[in-house]
Formats: C-alpha cells, sequence, structure tokens
C-alpha cells in the first residue's frame, strides 16, 4: 500500500512530497507500529473477529461509502482545468519557499506540536512509578 | 479673584475626601475643624467674588473648567456661571453653611460617627455650590441630584433606626418624582434650543412670544422639579418626615439651602417663566395652596422640629407666590432672609432638644427662659422674624410678596394674609409652650437643663443678627431707602412684574400686620401661658377640625391607600403569581428537564468503540448523501 | 515541461484515492485489534494526501502539497501518542482488544 503511494507520488513528480513521504512513513511510522507489534507480542489467538452480522454491516456500510464517494466524484460535474498547469510546484526550492514565507507560522507550530507528542509519548509510555 | 472661583466648590469637596478617607484616624474634634475650615475658606472666597461682582463695570463671567460632554452637536461644559444671582446665593450657602457647621461641632459632640456626618456636610456644602454656580443646566442637575443624595445620606444619619431610613428613603423617592420632571425639562430645552448654558438658552427664549406651548411645557416640567426639591403640594411630605436627620442638617438642608433650590432655579430661569403667564399662574395658586395647607397643619403640630418643618413648607409656599406673580427679586429676598430666620429657628430648636436630653414634644417643655437665657433670645428674635414684626428681616421680605401678591390679584393676597396670620399664630404658640408656663418635662430633664455651648450659642447670635439687619437690603419705598437687593438683581431678572404698591397701601399693610401681630402675640399668651396649664385640646386627642390638623389632613394616610398600596398589591401579586409561579417555574424547571434528557441520552455512550466507529461511518455516508442531494 | 497528469489523467488518481480510503474504511470497521486500527487510520490520511499532491499539481498551486507536509506531522505525533497510548493499554490489560476497551461509558 504504502509503495503503492510513494509510486503514485514519484510518478506525479513531486519530488518533496515523496521524498518526505518515504523518510517519515518508512522511517517513524512504520518503525514505531514495528516497535508497538514487538512490544505487544500479537498472535493467532490474540486477534479476535467480529460476528458475521457486524462483518455483513460493515462490508454494507464500507460498500455505501464507496458508492457515495464515487458518484460524488462523478456529480461534481467538470470543474477541473481543461489544461494541466505547467508550474512547477513539486520541487524542493518553490515547497520552501512556501514553507518560510507564507505557510511560516504553522510551519513553526507543528514543530511545538511535535515536540508536545513526543514528550506526551514518553510521559504515557514511562512505567508508573508510583 | 478669578483666579479661585473654582475653588470654591472644592474646597467642600476636598474637606469630603479628606474626613472620608482618614475618618476615624482624625482626632476626634478634627473633623469638625477640617469640614468648618473647608466652608470657610469658600466663604471668603464668596465674599472677594461678591465685591468683584459689585462693583460698576462688572459684565457675568464665565468659568469653564473642562469639555464634560461632548456627543453629535450636544456639547456641555463644565462651567461656572458668577452673575448676582449667583454670587448672592453663594454667600448665603457658604454663610449660613459655614455657621451651622460651627454649630454641630457642639451639637454632635457626644456623637461617636463625628467624620461621617461632617463630610456628608461637607459634600452636601459642594453640590450645594455645583447647583447655584453651574453655567448650564446639566450642571445645575448635577448638583441638584447630589443635594438629594446628601439630604438622604444626612435624614438616615442614624440609620439603625428604621423609622429614619424610611424618612430618608420617602425623602429620596419624592424627590426622585420631581426630579424626573426637572430632567424632562432640560430635554425639551436642548429639544428647542440645541443648547442647555443658561446665556444662550435665555437669548433664544427671547425670540419666543408669549405663551409659548413649548415655553409653557417647559415652565410647567422644570417647576414640578422645584415641586419635589422645595417641598410643595402634593409632593411636599417628605419634608416634615426629613425632620428624622439631626437638628442642623435641619436647620442647613431642609430650611435654609436646598429646599430653596427650586426657587433658586425659577429664579435663574425668569426668562422662560416670564414669557409663560399660564405657568406663572400655576406656579402662584400651588405655591398659595401650599402657603396656606401648611400653615394650618402647623397650628396643631405638637414636635418643635415638626412646627418649623411645616413651617418651612409654607413659606416655602410664600416664594413659589411671589414668583408665580412675576416678582423674581422678591422671591429670593425671601429666600435670603427665610435662610437667616429658619436656621436661627432650627438651631435654636436643636439647642432646646440639646439642653432637654432629645426631648421634641413641647407638651414636655416649658419655663426654659430662664435656663437658656441666649437661646431664648435669639429664638424670639427668630420667630418676631418670621412673623414679620418690623424691622426684622422677615417684615420687609414678607410685606413686599404680599405687595406684590396685592398687585396682582385680591383672593391670593387674602389668602396669603390669613396664612401669614396663621403663621404668626403657630410661631407663637410654639415660642409660648417652650419658653414661659409650667416646666412639664420630667424630673432628669430639669436637672439635667443647660444652656449650649458656645459653638452653639455663637452661630444662633450671628444669625439673629442677620435675621434683624437682613431686612434692611430690600426697604420699601416708603422709608426712602433704596431696595439694595433690587437694585443688585436688576441685570439678571428680565421682566420683573413686582412694580412700586402706593404708598396708602404700603401704610395700610405695615401698620395692619403690627395691630394684627400684636393682637395674636396677646391672644396667644392667654391660651398658652396665662391659664398656666396646656390647653386641653392639646393634651387630650382631639375632635373636629384640630384632629383633622393634628393628623396632617391624613395626607400621609391618603398617599398610602391610593399610590403605595396598590402598589404593595401589585408587586405582591406579581412577586407570587408571575414571578414564582410562572418566570420562577420555567428557569427552575430547565434543569430537572434537562436531566431527564441526558439520563436518557447517555445510554447511547456504550464504550464500544467498534459502535462509534459505526455510527461515525455512517454519519459520513449521510453527510456525503445529503451534499449530493443538495448540489 | 511535460507534466505526468497529461500522461495519466486526474481521474485515476481520484479512484485510486477513493478506493485507498475506503479499504481504510472497512479495516477499521472490520478489525478488533487496535494497532491494525491504527494503520488504517493512516492509510485513509494517505489517501487524502495522494488526492492533495495530485490537485496541486494539476493546478500547479504548492499549498496542497503544503498541506500534506502538515498532514504528515500531524499524523507522526498522533501515531507517536496513539502508540503510546496503546502500550500502556496493552500492559495493564494485556490486551488490544478494542471490545475490551469499553471502561468509559455512561
Amino acid at each position: 500500500m504504502l509503495l503503492h503511494n510513494w509510486g503514485s507520488l514519484f510518478i506525479a513528480e513531486c519530488s518533496i512530497s515523496f521524498a518526505v513521504h518515504i523518510i517519515v512513513y518508512a522511517g517513524a511510522i512504520m518503525v514505531l507500529f514495528l516497535f508497538t507489534l514487538m512490544f505487544i507480542n500479537l498472535n493467532k489467538e490474540l486477534e479476535p473477529h467480529k460476528t458475521n452480522l457486524v462483518k455483513v454491516a460493515a462490508t454494507i456500510v464500507a460498500g455505501t461509502l464507496l458508492l457515495v464517494m464515487v458518484s460524488t466524484v462523478t456529480n461534481t460535474g467538470n470543474v477541473l482545468p481543461s489544461q494541466v498547469s505547467q508550474n512547477d510546484v513539486g520541487t524542493v526550492a518553490v515547497l520552501g519557499k512556501k514553507l518560510y514565507s507564507d505557510y511560516v507560522l504553522p510551519f513553526e507550530l507543528t514543530s511545538i506540536l511535535l515536540l508536545a507528542a513526543m514528550v506526551g509519548a514518553v510521559m504515557i509510555g514511562k512505567k508508573n512509578t508510583d | 479673584m478669578h483666579q479661585f472661583i473654582w475653588l470654591i466648590p472644592i474646597l467642600p469637596l476636598v474637606g469630603f475626601i479628606l474626613i472620608g478617607i482618614l475618618n476615624k484616624r482624625l482626632p476626634i474634634q478634627w473633623s469638625g475643624g477640617i469640614a468648618s475650615a473647608a466652608v470657610f475658606l469658600s466663604f471668603l472666597i464668596s465674599l472677594g467674588v461678591f465685591k468683584e461682582v459689585q462693583m460698576e463695570n462688572f459684565v457675568p463671567e464665565r468659568i469653564v473648567l473642562f469639555n464634560w460632554i461632548s456627543a453629535g452637536n450636544l456639547n456641555i461644559d463644565f462651567a461656572f456661571l458668577i452673575d448676582q444671582l449667583s454670587a448672592i446665593m453663594l454667600l448665603v450657602v457658604t454663610g449660613v453653611g459655614f455657621l451651622i457647621h460651627i454649630y454641630s461641632i457642639g451639637y454632635m459632640h457626644h456623637e461617636t460617627d463625628h467624620p461621617r456626618f461632617f463630610s456628608y456636610l461637607n459634600l452636601f456644602i459642594f453640590f450645594m455650590l455645583l447647583l447655584v454656580m453651574g453655567s448650564n443646566y446639566i450642571v445645575m442637575f448635577a448638583g441638584w441630584e447630589g443635594v438629594g443624595l446628601c439630604s438622604y445620606l444626612l435624614i438616615g444619619f442614624w440609620f439603625k433606626n428604621t423609622e429614619y431610613n424610611n424618612a430618608a428613603k420617602k425623602a429620596f423617592i419624592m424627590n426622585r418624582i420631581g426630579d424626573l420632571g426637572f430632567l424632562l425639562g432640560v430635554f425639551l430645552i436642548f429639544m428647542t434650543f440645541g443648547t442647555v448654558s443658561f446665556k444662550e438658552v435665555f437669548e433664544g427664549a427671547k425670540q419666543f412670544s408669549s405663551n409659548d406651548p413649548t415655553i409653557t411645557a417647559i415652565c410647567i416640567l422644570l417647576f414640578i422639579g422645584a415641586i419635589g426639591k422645595s417641598a410643595q403640594l402634593p409632593l411636599y411630605t417628605w419634608l416634615p418626615d426629613a425632620m428624622a436627620g439631626p437638628t442642623p442638617v435641619s436647620a442647613l438642608i431642609h430650611a435654609a439651602t436646598m429646599v430653596t433650590a427650586g426657587i433658586y432655579m425659577v429664579v435663574r430661569s425668569n426668562v422662560l417663566f416670564a414669557l409663560s403667564p399660564y405657568a406663572s399662574e400655576i406656579i402662584a395658586i400651588v405655591g398659595l395652596a401650599t402657603a396656606f395647607f401648611a400653615a394650618t397643619i402647623g397650628l396643631k403640630q405638637n414636635d418643635i422640629k415638626k412646627v418649623l418643618a411645616y413651617s418651612t413648607v409654607s413659606q416655602l409656599g410664600y416664594m413659589f407666590v411671589a414668583l408665580g406673580v412675576g416678582a423674581y427679586d422678591t422671591a429670593l429676598f425671601h429666600v435670603i432672609t427665610h435662610a437667616f430666620f429658619k436656621a436661627l429657628l432650627f438651631l435654636g430648636a436643636g439647642s432646646v432638644i440639646h439642653a432637654m436630653s432629645g426631648e421634641q414634644d413641647i407638651r414636655r417643655m416649658g419655663a426654659l427662659k430662664g435656663k437658656l437665657p441666649i437661646t431664648h433670645l435669639t429664638f424670639l428674635i427668630g420667630t418676631l422674624a418670621i412673623a414679620g414684626i418690623p424691622p426684622l428681616a422677615g417684615f420687609f421680605s414678607k410685606d413686599e410678596i404680599l405687595a406684590v401678591a396685592h398687585e396682582h390679584s385680591l383672593p391670593i393676597f387674602t389668602l396669603l394674609s390669613i396664612t401669614s396670620v396663621l403663621t404668626a399664630v403657630y410661631m407663637f404658640r410654639l415660642y409660648w409652650l417652650v419658653f414661659y408656663g409650667n416646666f412639664r418635662g420630667t424630673e432628669h430633664q430639669r436637672t439635667h437643663l443647660h444652656e449650649s455651648p458656645y459653638s452653639m450659642t455663637i452661630p444662633l447670635m450671628v444669625l439673629a443678627i442677620l435675621s434683624t439687619v437682613g431686612g434692611f437690603i430690600g426697604m420699601p419705598e416708603i422709608f426712602h431707602a433704596p431696595h439694595l437687593l433690587k437694585e443688585f438683581l436688576q441685570p439678571i431678572i428680565w421682566k420683573s412684574a413686582a412694580q412700586h404698591p402706593s404708598h396708602t397701601f404700603e401704610y395700610a399693610l405695615i401698620s395692619v400686620s403690627i395691630v394684627a401681630l400684636i393682637i395674636i402675640v396677646y391672644a396667644t399668651y392667654h391660651t398658652y401661658v396665662k391659664r398656666g396649664q396646656l390647653p386641653e385640646e392639646d393634651q387630650d386627642i382631639p375632635a373636629g377640625l384640630p384632629k383633622l390638623l393634628t393628623n396632617k389632613y391624613y395626607v400621609d394616610e391618603i398617599y398610602n391607600t391610593l399610590i403605595t398600596r396598590p402598589l404593595d398589591y401589585m408587586s405582591g401579586f406579581f412577586s407570587t403569581y408571575i414571578e414564582k409561579g410562572f418566570i420562577d417555574k420555567i428557569v427552575n424547571g430547565t434543569g430537572p428537564a434537562l436531566q431527564g434528557l441526558s439520563g436518557v441520552l447517555r445510554f447511547a455512550q456504550t464504550g464500544n468503540i467498534g459502535g462509534y466507529v459505526f455510527s461515525m461511518v455512517v454519519g459520513i455516508i449521510a453527510i456525503l448523501l445529503l451534499t449530493l442531494i443538495v448540489y | 515541461m511535460n507534466s505526468i497528469l497529461s500522461v495519466v489523467p486526474i481521474e485515476y488518481y481520484l479512484g485510486l484515492s477513493v478506493i485507498l480510503f475506503t479499504i481504510g474504511v472497512m479495516g477499521v470497521l472490520f478489525r478488533r485489534n487496535a494497532i491494525i486500527v491504527f494503520m488504517c487510520i493512516e492509510l485513509m490520511l494517505n489517501a487524502v494526501n495522494l488526492l492533495l499532491t495530485a490537485f496541486s499539481t494539476l493546478h500547479g498551486e504548492a499549498g496542497g502539497q503544503v498541506m500534506v507536509f502538515f498532514i504528515m506531522a500531524v499524523a507522526a505525533a498522533e501515531v507517536a501518542v496513539g502508540l503510546a497510548i496503546l502500550v500502556m493499554i496493552y500492559n495493564n490489560l494485556r490486551t488490544v482488544d478494542i471490545k475490551e476497551m469499553n471502561k468509559l461509558k455512561w
């Protein structure tokens, strides 16, 4: 699935998104998941399954969602530009300028968010000493 | 002197703030000293101002302190106006005010709450000065409301007594009714002239024709304000109750200064009132009715201060008659002399009450002549002055009012003369009962009798002198002396209706009044002293007309039945049925209703995460479907 | 410069996103293992990311890619905290079954 995504991004010539995506997902999130899996030590007995009724309902609901989304997309009509923009938006230079000019405040706030998440994760994951 | 004018009201204000803040930290006698000093300095500056105003080339001056209110085309400066009228009122307020401050030091010496009393007194002086110095109706109104507030505070000075508190509230509320009229009048003035400044309003008013409906409406509204403040029919009932306050307060606020604010206001607006003979007629009739009505009640009151209170109401009625017939300078003349002799009488009464350890019922007094010589003498002068015996102050002003009333119409003159006779009767009844006859108090009171300290007797003597000579500023023509006050006030009175009465009439008036007074003095002496005991009708509960008079025509009861009770019932109804039965039920019902509802709804919170996710997805589908359908 | 979008039309990207998103939703609905649910949430986020990037390129507007950037940051933070919570829950309950996590109710 991830490979799929990367491929798409690569094809779409979004070099920076592509690179960041690989770094964040492969480097950070996937590693985290793996760590957790190791911690939790899942095995077959621990993987319970839902009842058939729930499964049927879930399938129906998910199918309906798919249908609705598809029909929404097709119903939207022709709002897409006929001509693909020739602007080069995916390069590091363009995105970097954007991030450090128009979006500099959210960008800085993101760093605070990440810091907070890090501290929070450490605090939550710490063994209770009392 | 000009640069000091702003100090006149500021000094008492500073005194108020100083005493109010330091309060009990001041040494016990200091607060009285500070308060008196502040008013005395104001008095000195007022004297200087007065001197300047007297000069030949004086032009009325407007001193702008700062721009107070500025909104749209409304522009109000906090400004003082110095002219003949305000100069003379300044002298009366600060002069009499100073004497009463001095007197209060002696009168209140056994009181523990000195600082509060004197700070209120100073605050009152400040607002009163604001009232008389303001150069527009708004500053005047600020002072007008301020004196009302101080009156409330001082009537309720002994706030632990519920009855006194009620009297204070009554005074405040009664005044409020009048103030509403005054305020509406000011609004109408602003609507008509686009300004509230005296100078511009009066100049604008001179363009109007006589009996213009707008001017008449303004005059009547302003007069309603005066009715409240100056205790005229039908709003006079607060003044006798206001006697609950300490006696110096009664002398200062409820006799000499505040209650004359209404008269001052009418004199100040004489241009408007002169343009409206219709409103003037109403004023004359209300004044006349009040004068007569209050005088009859005064005949049968047994509380020494109540007698004087009704006498004040009656004298204020006199002044309004003078205003109504257009003799504005005469009314002001009576304001001045009345300030002297009524302050004197009240302070004398205070001295008597002081000596009698708080006793106020004249039926329990008597034979105080020997024990209180100074009080007796000064009280006698006051009595003679108010009764109108020449050459004391009251004689001149009262005769002038009678003369102008005679010019105006005979019925008014007749009724006013009868009132004047009644005045003499009740004053001498009071005098004889208090100072002559047998002592009717308790043994304890007899041994306790003493003349008051100098701080109380000196103001009495000064006021007695003023009551004696105060009338000479307005001698009738027949004495070939100049009418100083009339000449002095010439520039501010636009159209004075007061003409010089014929000499024959003057002579007749003087001689008749003297003869009548001698008869009254003799007759009252005979009734109240010669017999050696109280007349029966004063001892028992009387019947018939005297009973009606003793109960003050049941006016308070009528007001109670007609206004207070229905209001009480109505508020009771609204309280029980509308408030408790309806609004409270809604408000209180909201809580339980929501609680019940949430008690049911909270079971949707199953704790099953799968369920939550499921419903969330269903919700998203619903939203998407909705957008599909709508667009 | 020739955009790849003229070779692979935008509709393809749209379709792929919708399918990816639906797979994510189905995963969340089907599975009771909290870790799998987490992964499915990531999948849905990435479906949106993909769409944002595609449209950003189509319109020549860099804002969409900036948004992707922020979503990734938030996703990283969320995963960090979420997995920490999960580890804690496992330590206490010895399970990651979401059916068992039902203490927070009326």
